[in-house]
């Protein structure tokens, strides 16, 4: 709720009342009339909502606040993990904290993690958190997942015309995204037509501030939650040794529209004061989903470092009762991971150890 | 469906032009009847089967009771089997489990366990609403101040316009049959009194009401799941403010809905009187219920309050008959007997009003205007709140005699209070004041003003809106 909303809803009230009948007038005049006063209000409700911090307020800005009170509890390097859902349920920052500080690295880890989050929404949430928690991470893992690659509208697959789906499609998401339909990144032509039809008309929602105000409130405001959302119970029956099941990995860059996507991420943000900039995915069932990254892990990231979970050591260990679903991991199979990737962390020397 | 919804924006425009396309009456009729079905069977197929028993039962009866000469006993049971029809229709669905309740409740008391349980019946939306249109049907015929429509397809399309269907205004029949018979033409003046009309209710909707829940509910809880308010926690001050809220919120939500309705009317060629005009400016309780859903109060006049002898049979009898006037419009908002106890207070208050008021003095000091607006704020609280324990506790705390907790709500819900004036002066006249208001006419500043207000409303419009609070009733 912020003040902005009643002085607009008092200028609706105005405007609506006095509007009644209009005079004669040529149509394309008309037109251009309407088209100007909704571009000009657009504008100003865009400049106003930048200039008090109102954003239409999702799940994501609510994780991005528990972290923000986590990340400014002292002054511990940051490492924050940023992907989907795989990381939502597969990175317990507590845990990984700990282990960490076990080990000798003074780091507080930070997750930034909600469902279907394209690699825009979390770099857009990424810069929030920066910004309110007035910190710079020490290092950012990004979470990659072969399916956020392969549709740069993945967002679309999940859900539509809602507030996470027109508040993620600003000028600079929606240019990125086009891209990335341009460059194939969607499911064959019917796929790519659907796609780049919601792209124009979420951008469109999102420039014309549908919901902004009504439904935005000030970051302040937000409620904190936690982005971890650990899992006890199964909503899969597990598959017998299809964790132990692997594909051969071949070395390859990602599509074009992503690749760029990541290199100007990469530059930016360490020109912001980020140290590094690594790649990780929690591990899957899917073996041909985990080859992936370890192909990106080979080529496109040769110069980063680079977690993939295709390691037989750690699926043997995850074989058994420790998946949510073929794609998420319970609590206890979490443990396991952040157990694994904690070694592995370590074993690529990104981090710093404590003086 | 919802007005605000875009689905429902796509069906209208689809209706509208469908509408406009076709030249002959009866087919831009029949079009109607079949989108009304539509737009009502959206909610739940199998309500249609209900809206078409009450609109063939009420279509045969006044058929019936027409063809019977007036003082005719036979036309007499007409009348009162088809009120008795509609009115088991409401009773059964609205208020069945709502008197099993309340008999159990009493049978325990006594120490008698009855041993049934509630039934847990599926409230039809707008019912309220298009049984009362049927029974004004029923008994305008069998009066003889109507002539019996003897085509179904007209009264069903009475009962069930899908713009004033699921939430009024409640229309008479005898504004709305020549309506039907009149040719129309789609005139630039027709389309912008509509827009005027559905702008005007969409940024009372969407604009406010939606926006001020935020307030209400978490205090209140939701008006759709029971049991789950807590009242302890709050403070005083968050009582109060949210009390305010909820008279914001019911008024632009219902208001808004009722200019969307006859806005939405009015592109097709109907007129629909108006339903709301500007209550919370009266300075009486009386004049209070002379601008707040216009439609209920006038229906209940005609069809309650006049047949049971009115104002004409004595100063006692006229007191009973305004008290049963409004318990029963108390009961008609809601099967709960917080409804009923807030149409006893506003029964009492006429009543007393009737007993000792003097306008010149209340409306030159303005205190008729402070002391019907506090009574009608206060009386808000049994119409929301959960039970008459929590009315107690809220209206403790205007009172100063709670503790109160610590949870507070945003101050900005006073906003409404300037919020709710702008839109009375507006509404009564303010804007003829102004100087070059004229200029609003001018084509360019029209459509440029169009587009500054579709911008603003756009940015208010919640994404997860809320739906009308008076679709429960």
């Amino acid at each position: 709720m912020h003040w902005s909303l009643f002085i607009l809803a008092g200028m609706g009230l105005v405007l609506a009342h006095a509007l009644k009948l209009p005079g004669t007038g040529s149509r394309s005049t008309s037109i251009t009339a309407f088209l100007l006063g909704l571009f000009v209000t657009a504008v100003a409700v865009k400049s106003l909502a930048a200039a008090n911090g109102i954003g239409r307020t999702t799940d994501f800005d609510r994780f991005v606040n528990a972290a923000v009170i986590e990340a400014t509890q002292d002054d511990a390097p940051l490492v924050v993990f940023t992907g989907a859902s795989y990381s939502r349920n597969g990175i317990d920052p507590e845990r990984l904290t700990l282990a960490l500080r076990e080990r000798g690295y003074p780091h507080r880890v930070v997750n930034l993690s909600i469902e279907a989050a394209s690699i825009l929404e979390r770099d857009a949430h990424l810069q929030q958190f920066i910004k309110l928690s007035d910190r710079m991470p020490d290092v950012i893992f990004v979470e990659v997942a072969r399916d956020f690659d392969a549709r740069a509208a993945y967002m679309f697959g999940n859900s539509k015309f809602n507030v996470r789906a027109i508040e993620q499609f600003d000028l600079a998401n929606s240019v990125w995204t086009s891209f990335g339909i341009l460059g194939g990144a969607c499911d064959g032509a019917k796929g790519c037509l659907m796609d780049s039809a919601y792209l124009g008309l979420h951008a469109t929602l999102n420039f014309l501030n549908v919901g902004l105000i009504g439904g935005g409130e000030p970051a302040a405001d937000i409620e904190a939650v936690p982005a971890y959302d650990p899992q006890v119970e199964a909503r899969a029956k597990s598959q017998p040794d299809l964790a132990l099941k692997s594909n051969p990995v071949s070395v390859f860059q990602g599509p074009q529209w992503v690749r760029s996507f990541r290199y100007q991420q990469q530059r930016r943000l360490a020109g912001q004061g980020v140290r590094q900039v690594a790649y990780y995915q929690p591990p899957t069932l899917d073996p041909s989903a985990r080859a992936y990254l370890d192909g990106l892990c080979a080529g496109e990231f040769i110069e980063h470092a680079c977690i993939s979970p295709n390691d037989p050591i750690l699926m043997e260990q995850l074989n058994g009762d420790h998946w949510f679903d073929p794609s998420h991991l319970l609590d206890s199979g979490t443990a396991i991971y952040n157990r694994w990737l904690v070694d592995e962390i370590i074993a690529s020397e990104i981090l710093e150890p404590a003086a | 469906m919802i007005f605000t919804d875009a689905t429902f924006l796509i069906f209208l425009a689809a209706i509208f032009s469908a509408y406009w396309l076709l030249q002959d009456k009866e087919e831009r009729l029949g079009l109607l009847l079949a989108g009304s079905a539509i737009f009502y069977g959206w909610w739940d197929w199998r309500f249609l089967a209900l809206i078409g028993a009450v609109i063939g039962f009420s279509w045969a009866v006044a058929k019936f009771a027409a063809a019977r000469t007036p003082g005719d006993r036979e036309r007499r049971y007409a009348l009162i089997g088809g009120i008795a029809f509609n009115l088991s229709v409401i009773a059964i669905f609205k208020y069945f489990g709502f008197f099993a309740e309340s008999a159990r409740t009493m049978l325990a008391t006594v120490g008698v366990d009855p041993g049934w349980t509630a039934l847990n019946i599926l409230l039809p939306v707008g019912i309220s609403f298009y049984v009362f249109q049927a029974i004004s049907y029923i008994v305008d015929v069998a009066r003889g101040d109507l002539a019996p429509e003897h085509r179904l397809r007209r009264v069903a399309l009475y009962i069930a316009f899908f713009p004033q269907l699921v939430a009024g205004p409640i229309v008479r029949a005898s504004s709305f049959f020549p309506q039907m018979e009149r040719e129309k033409t789609l005139s630039s003046a027709l389309f912008f009194a509509g827009l005027r009309a559905f702008l005007l209710g969409f940024a009372y909707k969407a604009g406010i009401a939606d926006n001020l829940a935020q307030f209400v509910d978490p205090v209140y809880g939701s008006a759709l799941v029971a049991g789950d308010t807590d009242l302890s926690q709050w403070s005083n001050l968050a009582l109060i403010g949210s009390t305010i809220g909820f008279a914001g919120l019911i008024y632009f939500d219902f208001a808004g809905y009722s200019l969307m309705a006859i806005g939405v009317a009015r592109w097709f060629g109907f007129y629909i009187p108006k339903n709301f005009d500007y209550p919370y400016s009266s300075p009486s309780i009386e004049d209070f219920w002379r601008r707040w859903h216009i439609s209920l109060s006038s229906w209940l006049r005609d069809y309650l309050y006049i047949p049971l002898g009115g104002s004409r049979v004595g100063k006692l009898k006229t007191h009973r008959n305004l008290m049963a006037t409004m318990v029963l419009g108390g009961l008609w908002h809601g099967a709960a007997w917080t409804f009923v106890a807030w149409g006893a207070l506003h029964g009492a208050a006429l009543i007393f009003q009737k007993a000792t008021f003097r306008s010149d003095i209340a409306l030159r000091f303005g205190i008729g205007l402070i002391a019907t607006q506090l009574f009608v704020l206060l009386t808000w609280v049994p119409f929301r709140a959960e039970s008459f324990a929590d009315t107690m506790t809220i209206w403790s705390a205007f009172a100063g005699l709670r503790e109160g907790g610590n949870a507070g709500i945003s101050t900005w819900v006073w906003m409404v209070i300037p919020l709710i004036a702008l839109d009375a002066v507006l509404g009564r006249g303010g804007l003829k004041r102004l100087p070059n208001i004229a200029i609003l006419r001018r084509s360019t500043v029209y459509w440029g003003s169009l587009g500054v207000l579709s911008g603003i409303l756009l940015a208010l419009y919640p994404l997860e809106a809320s739906p009308f609070v008076y679709f429960q009733f």
